[in-house]
């Protein structure tokens, strides 16, 4: 019983592993859809000329992990709409 | 096999059932990013699995620990904090969730929030050292009475109206408002180095590496919210500095855990207390630390070793210091090796005087 737990334990571990090393692989394929002008919803932005709201992400993030999302201070945000 | 039973013996089931759920977090969190999400470097992602770990060993720690015990509770409180920053790569109109207005809002007030938490899981620890014999409620109202006001003082204006974050660059402030937070916090552990070396009150060992490693994060932190509130870009190279901290907080807080878990611990920690009265002396044991400025220390006591070292750091420095282009990146290694001279200077002060006011017990 003793061996038994520790084989689980054991092969609990390495296919955890396993499934970590996989995902990001996978993940490199999933739809990022930030600045990149080849995104589809960037593309109808440009035909409606309304570019201004895409928004910038920078890595400048300090010693927090998540990145600072570019402040747009030429994009005219309306702040009536947020009520 | 062997060598697996061998490690669970030495570690117990307990750590292996944090490594359990550290895994789950870890295969979940990387599942998630099949959502769509901003693009973050692959270093942050390292660092929010190490938040995740450093959260739940200051639980396991703050459970099983007996002294000091709240400090842990903050320090996974601060944890969480950062950890949240996770969701909010999910956030905006063209990811998963939510529209632009509630990207910038939720990326800002978790900001002031995790500045706030910064500050007080700092400010608690002197005032725990400070005020050892009170209650908890005791400490806490104090640690809060300095936080909250200087920090509505320097966050006013968001707290006030979040319209005001889409005026002008008037988000750039929020920068300077974390950077005064994180001074008031460095203060802090200056205060608490002070206290350290004039003031013979019981603290449990662990709390100095945590004081370092606040102080490490504080200052390169200091440093980045300095170059963004003048609105420059940054390498990533904070993220980096961040996982070697981060490692150093894992470290400490797994070498804590096990020492609690042994019956030397467990009794080492009621005899620093004086929860245990004992008729024979005992010597204090010796910290990892302790140990190593002891052996510098022997090694400095010779001139020639002396001579070379210094003259060999001077030069190095000097070679760095003309040849490196100036900038963020000298800036932030000269801080770092700024802050190890300073540490090694007051290790050196704090030896001494401990030893010395031991031989004056002993001639007494």
């Amino acid at each position: 019983m003793k061996k038994f737990r520790i084989k689980l334990v054991f092969v609990t571990l390495i296919s955890y592993y396993l499934f970590t090393a996989i995902f990001p692989i996978i993940e490199l394929e999933s739809p990022h859809r930030s600045n990149d002008y080849d995104d589809e919803r960037v593309r109808i932005n440009v035909v409606t000329e309304n570019v201004s709201k895409v928004i910038k992400i920078e890595y400048n993030c300090g010693m927090d992990p998540t990145p600072i999302p570019t402040f747009p201070p030429n994009v005219d945000i309306d702040t009536e709409t947020l009520d | 096999m062997r060598f697996l039973t061998r490690i669970q013996a030495k570690v117990g089931n307990q750590l292996l059932i944090l490594v359990h759920i550290w895994m789950a977090y870890i295969l979940l969190s990387k599942l998630a990013l099949n959502f769509s999400h901003w693009k973050i470097p692959f270093i942050s992602l390292i660092n929010y699995d190490l938040f995740f770990l450093i959260m739940l060993l200051s639980l396991a720690v703050f459970i099983k620990g007996e002294n000091n015990r709240y400090v842990y509770l903050n320090l996974a409180i601060f944890a969480f904090g950062y950890l949240l920053g996770f969701l909010t790569i999910f956030f905006g109109e063209d990811y998963s969730i939510g529209n632009d207005y509630l990207q910038y809002l939720i990326w800002t007030y978790r900001k002031i929030m995790i500045s706030i938490i910064t500050c007080v899981t700092v400010i608690y620890i002197p005032i725990d050292y400070l005020y050892h014999e009170k209650k908890i409620s005791v400490k806490y109202l104090v640690t809060l009475l300095i936080t909250v006001p200087v920090s509505f003082i320097y966050f006013r204006n968001f707290l006030l109206s979040y319209r005001y974050l889409f005026i002008d660059n008037n988000f750039l402030k929020i920068f300077s408002s974390i950077l005064g937070m994180n001074f008031l916090a460095i203060f802090f552990i200056l205060l608490y180095g002070y206290l350290f070396i004039y003031r013979f009150k019981p603290i449990s060992g662990h709390v100095n590496l945590v004081v370092f490693g606040f102080l490490i994060f504080l200052a390169i932190d200091s440093l980045d919210n300095f170059y963004n509130s003048i609105n420059k870009p940054l390498p990533p190279l904070s993220q980096i500095i961040l996982t070697v901290n981060l490692i150093l907080f894992v470290l400490m807080l797994l070498d804590n855990f096990l020492y609690l878990g042994t019956e030397f611990g467990k009794f080492y920690e009621k005899y620093r207390f004086s929860k245990i009265k004992l008729t024979i002396r005992l010597i204090p044991r010796k910290t990892f630390v302790e140990k190593y400025v002891i052996f510098f220390q022997q090694y400095f006591k010779s001139l020639p070793y002396k001579i070379m070292l210094i003259s060999l750091m001077a030069i190095s420095l000097s070679f760095f210091l003309h040849l490196y282009p100036y900038g963020y990146s000298k800036l932030s290694f000269l801080i770092l090796i700024f802050l190890t001279i300073a540490i090694i200077a007051y290790l050196n002060i704090l030896i001494r005087k401990r030893t010395t006011l031991e031989v004056s017990k002993k001639n007494n």
